[in-house]
């Protein structure tokens, strides 16, 4: 008689118990606690949304009632009828066709005063044209909508303060974080506004009219306030932080006597920050509302950023870092390779970087950038690479297949604040808004040609004064050199007279002491 | 019914912890490239399709390789898991009416790339992710990990808002795959949970 095969859970040893109850612990506990968090996020909002809330979703272009040219037309439009039972106020959920709709009103059972006999809520939603009263500190954002909800088609509907009525708007591509506002008693007045998906904003309201999303001039309160979460740029800064980092701890671990000098090291991380300012904070927040702030942005970019990235010697650091064999088979053949020779020639580094602004600003790609993400990353990408490209051998602390002598790199970068100036004058100059995107956007703070001249100003000015700051590094680089220099010659000086002094052939070949060659640059 | 083999050249030749850091780096990678993509006039259901399509590609390059076993116990832990995540979201809308989920026509091109997506962020997440991450650091952080990589991936998409909403979701999914064994039983959670949006 063969004995009886046991569950396979009755071999278990002990341990094996142990660890499965674990286990069973630890995923009960994530699922409960994850229940929890879930309904917390459900429950606590203004309203729910679906549950996950992810897949595949609509994206359609925004319908603009007034499009101006490649802008869609035709917004849609909603209306329904809700009988009213019992004597109380019906719930509702009407939207406009678009995906996602570009507004939408709830409302929930009860949630309205009805008058006395009413039997019917009418709903409409359409776009209308702008009040003649523009928001004073701010800016419209896509259309104005005219909500109404009234009973039985004749008396307008309210509802009181602890109701749950809700309306939502869509932000237009290029709009970010704006506030849903209400055109009543002739002005236009904020609303408590919460972000419900990526580009949808919704608002509590007791009433209805003419709603809209405005988005608010710039002021100092905002610099914090404004600040994005963007994970498309801040994880790749981030990344390339930690890469840095650890490069330096496992180079100064390795090598405590020659360290990568501290400077270098906040020069690379103040180099990112300031990439994260340009695209993130609100520089990067009103980049599509104000060409003065975009004319920043680009500043930050390529007159900053860049050459604080190259101060920081990221070349030295990764052939520092890395094993032999990467450094001898990967790096050191594509630093030689015909690529990097062509396009790290100062000469091709002017061109591309001045040629970038020109074409920029003076082509269809700047119009482009403002109406499409992709393109604009696209841009700041071109940007940042031609400015990288431009101050590695200008600033010169990287190694380079070109090196120049410092008074060609400061001719050199001379040059290109004089194209820079033309550029700024150029914009100033125009007498007519160069970029439909901005000449439509009605702000009702400053004029389209004003910003336009400030972006001009801003150019010129600051552009200059980034070539200043960095030509004076430069110099102050020429002058460490010709010290060292001299030192040198000195010293050898010194030798040869010591030499003469003690009877030695005053002909004899010198070398300079390599050692203080090195230290020039460190 | 699905586990993470190690034919693959990546996890073969790298440690857990370096092989979480670069799964985690094509995911942000993949993530980025789609987020941009929603913001063009693209297809929606070419760029669910396409991001399903890479994410599987990364899992597959990681080393997961679809393997023999019983089905029957990661989809009934899956379904009991889609069970409690729509009922949640059910009970919720008794408040009153919500946002409702903007899809695109026709319902099966829409359900085709929901499901693929869903299916392939679980089998990278909760598959190559978390088996790298249980490998390098234990059970409880590679719950956490991909649970916070869940909730992060979704806010380019749906905005800083839906951030613990997702970590919750990533909770449940993580404690599904620990209860499952593999990545089985969250993909049916996940998929099952996405596919209810359209009715709710």
């Amino acid at each position: 008689m063969t004995p009886r095969r046991r569950a396979p859970w009755a071999r278990r040893t002990r341990d094996q118990h142990a660890r499965a109850s674990r286990e069973t612990w630890l995923a009960a506990g994530a699922i409960v606690a994850g229940l929890l968090l879930a309904a917390w996020a459900q429950l606590g909002g203004p309203l729910a949304g679906p549950p996950l809330y992810d897949g595949v979703v609509a994206n359609d272009a925004y319908r603009y009632l007034t499009p101006s040219p490649g802008e869609h037309g035709q917004p849609g439009q909603a209306a329904e009828v809700v009988a009213v039972v019992a004597g109380r106020s019906p719930g509702f959920a009407v939207a406009t066709i678009e995906q996602p709709p570009q507004a939408q009103v709830f409302a929930a059972p009860g949630a309205l005063e009805l008058p006395p006999g009413a039997a019917e809520v009418r709903v409409s939603i359409r776009a209308v044209a702008v009040p003649g009263t523009l928001p004073a500190n701010g800016q419209v954002v896509g259309n104005v909508y005219a909500i109404a909800v009234t009973a039985d088609g004749a008396t307008p509907l309210s509802a009181p303060s602890s109701a749950r009525v809700t309306v939502i708007l869509r932000e237009p591509a290029g709009a970010a974080d704006a506030r849903v506002e209400r055109f009543a008693g002739g002005t236009w007045q904020p609303l408590t506004t919460y972000a419900e998906a990526q580009s949808l904003r919704l608002a509590l309201v007791t009433g209805f009219g003419e709603f809209a999303l405005v988005v608010g001039a710039p002021g100092p309160a905002d610099v914090w306030q404004d600040w994005s979460f963007e994970p498309t740029v801040q994880l790749p800064l981030l990344a390339l932080a930690l890469l840095y980092l650890g490069a330096v701890r496992g180079i100064n671990r390795r090598h405590p006597a020659n360290r990568v000098p501290a400077r270098r090291v906040a020069a690379f991380l103040a180099g990112l920050a300031t990439i994260e300012v340009a695209l993130d904070g609100i520089v990067g927040h009103y980049d599509a509302t104000l060409f003065s702030d975009h004319m920043v942005q680009h500043l930050l970019l390529m007159m900053l950023a860049a050459p604080l990235l190259t101060l920081g010697t990221p070349i030295t650091v990764a052939l520092r870092a890395v094993s032999p064999p990467v450094r001898t088979r990967l790096l050191l053949p594509a630093l030689r390779s015909r690529a990097i020779v062509v396009l790290s020639h100062p000469l091709v580094g002017f061109v591309l970087f001045a040629g970038a602004l020109w074409v920029s600003h003076f082509s269809a790609v700047y119009e482009l950038s403002l109406e499409n993400n992709v393109v604009h990353y696209l841009e700041h990408a071109v940007f940042l690479t031609v400015a990288l490209l431009f101050w590695w051998p200008m600033v010169g602390r990287d190694p380079s297949p070109w090196r120049l002598p410092y008074p060609v790199r400061l001719v050199v970068m001379l040059l290109q604040m004089v194209q820079g100036t033309f550029l700024g004058v150029a914009i100033m100059g125009a007498s007519a808004p160069l970029y439909a995107h901005y000449a439509g956007l009605h702000l009702g703070y400053i004029t389209p040609l004003a910003d336009q001249q400030a972006a001009g100003a801003i150019m010129w000015v600051g552009g200059g004064a980034s070539f200043l700051l960095w030509g004076g590094l430069v110099f102050a680089d020429w002058m460490r050199a010709e010290e060292a220099e001299g030192v040198l010659v000195d010293a050898r000086l010194d030798r040869e007279q010591r030499r003469r002094e003690a009877g030695a052939g005053p002909n004899r070949p010198e070398t300079g002491d390599p050692a203080q060659i090195q230290g020039v640059d460190q | 019914m699905i586990h993470v083999s190690t034919s693959s050249a990546l996890a073969r030749r790298s440690t857990p912890a370096g092989r979480a850091m670069v799964i985690g780096a094509a995911l942000a990678g993949v993530v980025w490239l789609r987020a941009a993509l929603v913001d063009t006039s693209m297809d929606a259901v070419a760029v669910g399709i396409a991001f399903g399509v890479a994410l599987f590609a990364i899992s597959v390059a990681a080393g997961w390789r679809p393997a023999p076993g019983g089905a029957i116990r990661p989809v009934v832990i899956g379904l009991a898991g889609a069970a409690a995540l729509v009922g949640l979201s059910w009970v919720a809308r008794l408040q009153g009416p919500a946002v409702p989920l903007a899809v695109p026509a026709p319902f099966w091109a829409w359900a085709t790339a929901t499901a693929l997506a869903a299916a392939s962020e679980e089998i990278l997440l909760r598959g190559v992710l978390f088996d790298a991450c249980e490998g390098a650091w234990g059970l409880p952080v590679a719950v956490g990990v991909t649970s916070v990589a869940f909730a992060l991936m979704h806010v380019p998409t749906y905005g800083l808002p839906a951030f613990p909403l997702d970590l919750g979701v990533g909770l449940v999914l993580g404690g599904l795959r620990v209860l499952g064994g593999g990545p089985g039983a969250p993909a049916v959670a996940h998929v099952a949970a996405d596919l209810a949006a359209w009715f709710l």
